[in-house]
């Protein structure tokens, strides 16, 4: 049984071509599913589309089903309940989605205490008990900090944890390692994969190599559209669409001789109305 | 003469009440028209490396000179010659273009510097000389009277490097010049670089994360951990046989299709 | 869209600029003569009607307009010029020499702006000069700590050290680069000074301490129409919806800029 189901949706902005246009795809309850694409493909804008957290004069149509419930439409009193709970989203820039004059351990005691409300003794507990599940050395220490005495790498745990805390059926990750380094990168994807196990997610990226590490599923996105989608080891192997073409080969600098130029993706693919 | 020298250089710096220290008795010479890759994660004063050899940071002790003569103790005023001969090409286009200016007035800046007014054999910021700059990295001429947000950001980063090549300088600081960039305009971005480099002769120095582009564009290759540097040599070599643990962690958590 | 405040609050201002404009050229009657029997009710020919002594009551709000706009105009402008510059250097520099500035507008912050007005005025005694200069004195640390709070943030941004590495020299670098980045913010400073200046203006003219007797300013008409509170309440509420309506107007006005400026807010559309 899927937990995701998005069909045919569609995200338009005033008059323009639509950000997202007609997309539709599935996602069982344990499944993992990279989107892909450039910058203005509209991965993030479905991304913010699911988690309901569009601006007010987008316009949506079209269906996304979370556990057979109809999202698009939801009012935001009730899409406000299914985020503290059974949705959640790992953002890119952990700098801004802290709040800076708060200390890490408050932050993520008000999510613990959303799902423990019971038993509010326990809540300080529950905080060192997922930062130390997300790989955070000095919980204690940690918790006691703001944002900005920590590591990159380390508020990017935090909001992992804050994420996680509330067991959330479905997680979106937007591009969560792409202001980091290579070497916490590499602690980053691994931490998620771990703790992305029994759930539902979705992972945007730009960078088909992270994607990789995480989900075995991928969907290319590009100018709006799903170009193609499915096993990610076959579409490295052998993309159908051109635009995917260029993007594994212009992503393949290793692989070029210093002497010869690197392919790009306008070499595979030339938007239409550009040519 | 080196193009550039550091010696024994060390910087702290001081962030919520305490000091930290960005580097530690750094040795470094680069040589004209030498293209060094420095790495490192984030946090290894890779950063603050690249900008104590531009004189946009103090080193708390040690020296750093520019063809020869120190920059080290000298009023902005009298680093005329480092300010006309070296240029920096910065990580986010977004930040380093200023949003209320035309393209031609950014790329035209360098000229603007009485550093670089003083030198006989910088043009004029005329019309022909700034759609060179233009057609140079690839960029319409058309595009010389919009505003950075009215431009993709390949288009910015372009506009970014033609900035910083218009006063012909001796040596280029690119601070991870394509990391900000979709995987998509990478490739051409660092196509343009590399061959500006190459064409101009000019030395570069590169500081990145990223080993593969790094392994790009450079031929040597400084790694530096903790404000230390822990191993130096030709790119080929240290990239394929690393010798410290840290290089080895980098070049085994670079990640590829 | 958004923009219901900004336009409510140029409606506002542009009735007072039109009050005053017409006022420059004509006034229904010399607003500083008595020209009809004293105390009338609106009708004709005073249409709304006189004050205490016979004097117009039209003619007078108008007057007061071109005096409240002016003080307005002179005393922000005034203490922009001083306190921006001021601020972007304090900005755009490290050390005590940074410090010193903020630190005394700091303190000179925590006295409100009409307190300080009293005090100025009282010392040198009251006019119209004295007015303009006491509140835009007054009105100079919050443009200072606003001007180098925003250079901070400038400072921080790619392009200041892009110019830096050019050896663009620091005042070309204030010029060129910060200070059209912080124009906006600044802007809505303005205005917002702009309406306290005019609400400081009337409270001077109300203690006396204002412009002297031969111009008629809003908040003095609205002393003068204090004596006659029991028999014509109405002279009081032209002047008072006088100010109200200025105020409001360039309160709504840097609402609306401060919305319209805001990134986050621009993003989205």
């Amino acid at each position: 049984m899927n937990i995701l189901e998005v069909t045919d949706l569609t995200v338009r902005f005033g008059r323009n071509r639509p950000a997202v246009d007609s997309i539709s795809f599935t996602l069982g309850a344990h499944d993992r599913l990279g989107i892909i694409g450039q910058s203005g493909s509209g991965k993030s804008v479905t991304s913010l589309a699911i988690m309901g957290l569009l601006p007010e004069h987008a316009q949506v149509s079209g269906s996304i089903r979370f556990d057979g419930r109809e999202l698009v439409g939801l009012p935001e009193r009730e899409y406000r309940k299914l985020r503290g709970d059974a949705v959640s989203m790992v953002f890119q820039e952990p700098m801004t989605a802290l709040d800076p004059t708060m200390r890490v351990g408050r932050q993520l005691g008000e999510v613990v205490a959303l799902h423990h409300g019971e038993r509010r003794g326990s809540i300080r507990d529950g905080v060192l008990d997922w930062l130390g599940r997300v790989g955070i050395t000095e919980p204690a220490r940690i918790a006691d900090s703001y944002p900005h005495e920590l590591s990159g790498g380390q508020r990017q745990r935090a909001l992992v944890a804050m994420a996680l805390a509330n067991e959330p059926a479905l997680v979106l990750c937007d591009e969560p390692t792409t202001a980091l380094d290579v070497l916490v990168q590499r602690q980053i994807l691994r931490l998620l994969d771990v703790q992305l196990r029994d759930r539902a997610t979705v992972f945007v990226s730009h960078d088909l190599a992270v994607v990789r590490e995480v989900c075995p599923r991928v969907a290319v996105m590009l100018e709006g559209r799903i170009v193609e989608q499915g096993d990610i080891e076959q579409i490295i192997a052998e993309p159908r669409h051109p635009y995917t073409a260029g993007l594994i080969a212009s992503a393949r600098i290793d692989r070029v001789p210093r002497d010869q130029p690197l392919p790009s993706v306008a070499d595979f693919y030339t938007p239409a109305e550009e040519a | 003469m080196s193009l550039v020298e550091l010696r024994s250089v060390a910087a702290t710096y001081r962030r919520a009440g305490r000091d930290f220290v960005a580097l530690r008795e750094v040795e470094l010479a680069i040589e004209a028209g030498e293209k060094v890759g420095v790495v490192g994660g984030s946090g290894s004063g890779k950063t603050t490396l690249a900008r104590l050899m531009l004189g946009l940071l103090k080193p708390s002790a040690g020296d750093v000179r520019f063809q020869g003569r120190s920059i080290i103790g000298l009023p902005e005023r009298r680093r005329g010659w480092l300010r006309a001969s070296a240029s920096m090409v910065f990580q986010d286009p977004n930040s380093s273009l200023n949003p209320r200016l035309r393209l031609r007035h950014i790329i035209a800046e360098p000229l603007l510097s009485p550093a670089v007014r003083n030198r006989s054999d910088v043009p004029e910021p005329g019309q022909s000389v700034l759609a060179a700059a233009m057609a140079g990295v690839g960029l319409d001429v058309d595009l010389l009277d919009r505003f950075p947000h009215q431009l993709s950001g390949g288009q910015r980063q372009r506009a970014a490097i033609a900035r910083s090549l218009i006063n012909d300088p001796a040596l280029l600081v690119a601070d991870e010049p394509v990391s900000a960039l979709d995987v998509s305009v990478r490739a051409q971005v660092l196509n343009l670089l590399s061959d500006e480099v190459s064409q101009r002769g000019l030395a570069l120095v590169l500081v990145s994360h990223d080993l593969a582009v790094v392994g790009r564009l450079c031929d040597r290759v400084i790694v530096i951990e903790h404000g230390l540097i822990v191993e130096q040599g030709p790119v080929g070599q240290v990239l394929t046989n690393p010798t410290h643990p840290y290089t080895e962690a980098l070049v085994e958590a670079t990640l590829s299709l | 869209m958004k923009r219901g405040t900004l336009n409510l609050g140029l409606t506002l201002i542009g009735i007072v600029v039109v009050l005053a404009a017409v006022g420059l050229v004509w006034t229904p009657f010399d607003p500083t003569k008595i020209t009809g029997s004293p105390l009338q009710p609106p009708g004709w020919p005073h249409v709304l009607g006189t004050d205490g002594l016979g004097a117009d009551v039209l003619s007078r709000l108008m007057s007061g307009a071109k005096i409240c706009l002016l003080v307005g105009i002179v005393s922000v402008a005034g203490a922009a010029v001083v306190g921006v510059p001021i601020g972007i250097f304090s900005g755009m520099t490290r050390g005590w020499i940074s410090d010193l500035p903020a630190r005394l507008s700091d303190i000179l912050y925590g006295f409100p702006a009409l307190l300080l007005a009293i005090l100025l005025a009282a010392a040198v005694g009251g006019s119209t000069w004295t007015a303009m200069i006491a509140i835009s004195v007054a009105t100079i640390p919050a443009f200072v700590r606003l001007a180098r709070a925003a250079t901070y943030q400038v400072m921080s941004h790619g392009y200041i050290e892009a110019a830096r590495v050019s050896g663009i020299p620091k005042v070309a670098i204030a010029v060129r680069h910060v200070l059209p980045n912080i124009a906006p913010v600044l802007g809505v400073q303005a205005s917002v000074s702009f309406g306290i200046a005019i609400l400081a203006e009337a409270g001077l003219s109300y203690l006396g301490l204002g412009s002297g007797p031969e111009a008629p300013t809003w908040g003095r008409m609205l002393r003068e129409a204090q004596d006659y509170l029991f028999n014509a309440p109405i002279l009081a509420l032209w002047p008072g919806l006088a100010i109200a309506v200025a105020t409001m107007g360039f309160n709504l006005l840097g609402d609306g800029l401060r919305d319209l400026f805001d990134p986050r807010l621009r993003e989205m559309s």
